[in-house]
């Protein structure tokens, strides 16, 4: 039992320390240039206007939850291979980080659509099936919290993570797979915006990136610290049960 | 509503949810630290105590961690 307290305990406090104190720094001074060059460098753009530069940020949002929620279908298919606990604590913490992130990019677009669209929301496959991928998350988020801890809830939720990724591909298809009002970024032959955008769009993307793998690292931490916990009172409750 | 107004609106909410999602992280994670620290010190607590009773287990506990 002191073995697994202090493997808890280690892997809490000393896991990757350059990653632990770089990666937040990387992020700032990222999402600091992604900031300026969205809002003060990028060109405004012709049909749209000022309102089209919700889509740097709105953008890489999306990209940000989609890169989340390919880590719990990664760490799934490890804690199922592996049935290590660190996979399933990877997996929780990429959910959750994948919410907030999918979040954004669905309120971000909503007031993009209410500028442009002249309507908050539209039942348009795209926003459907990222609506669906909100839904899918915050329900294997939900599921976790009633299930008692342990390997079977770990497995579940495992099973659950795989799954739920079905819906990945078919929320970034959906704009080619069917009509839609949605723009398109990516087309078969490239990025369908003007060269001097891509800077600001590739920035956005890297600055959402190192902040999700930021939030991921920080929620695992926050992760072990309630293993710990629970491994702590489950002992302490077991001395004084003994003592009694 | 200008295209200013929405822009403001939506880099807003934006910045908010990811700072107020981060500032719920590092709480949760002050206060986690704060109780593994006050449980380790039960533990210790009731380590002493059970020890007190049985001394000869206390003995055995010191011997057994400068072992390890």
């Amino acid at each position: 039992m002191n073995i697994r307290l202090n493997a808890l305990a280690a892997s809490t406090t000393a896991d990757l320390p350059g990653l632990r104190f770089g990666l937040p720094v990387l992020a700032a001074a990222l999402l600091l240039a992604a900031l300026t060059e969205a809002l003060v460098i990028a060109p405004t753009e012709a049909a749209m206007g000022d309102i089209q530069r919700i889509f740097y940020f709105h953008v890489a949002a999306a990209w940000a939850a989609f890169l989340a929620f390919f880590i719990v279908f990664a760490a799934s298919v490890a804690y199922l291979r592996t049935k290590a606990t660190r996979w399933d604590v990877v997996a929780v913490s990429a959910a959750e980080t994948g919410v907030v992130f999918v979040s954004v990019a669905l309120v971000s677009g909503s007031i993009w659509a209410r500028s442009t669209w002249g309507t908050w929301w539209t039942w348009d496959p795209r926003l459907t099936t990222t609506f669906l991928l909100w839904l899918i998350y915050v329900s294997y988020l939900v599921m976790r919290s009633m299930v008692e801890e342990g390997p079977r809830r770990a497995t579940f939720a495992a099973v659950f993570g795989i799954i739920a990724f079905l819906d990945v591909p078919i929320a970034f298809m959906s704009i080619r797979w069917w009509r839609t009002m949605h723009p398109t970024v990516l087309t078969g032959s490239g990025f369908s915006v003007e060269p001097a955008m891509l800077p600001a769009l590739f920035l956005s993307l890297a600055a959402f990136s190192a902040f999700l793998l930021h939030l991921i690292l920080l929620r695992s931490a926050l992760e072990r610290s309630r293993q710990e916990v629970t491994e702590l009172r489950r002992r302490i409750g077991w001395m004084e049960e003994r003592r009694s | 509503m200008s295209d200013v107004w929405y822009l403001a609106l939506a880099y807003g909410a934006v910045w908010l949810g990811l700072v107020v999602y981060l500032f719920r992280l590092g709480g949760q994670a002050a206060a986690l630290r704060k109780e593994v620290t006050s449980l380790k010190a039960t533990m210790r607590e009731t380590r002493v105590e059970e020890a007190g009773e049985q001394p000869e287990r206390l003995v055995a506990g010191v011997t057994r961690e400068a072992a390890g």
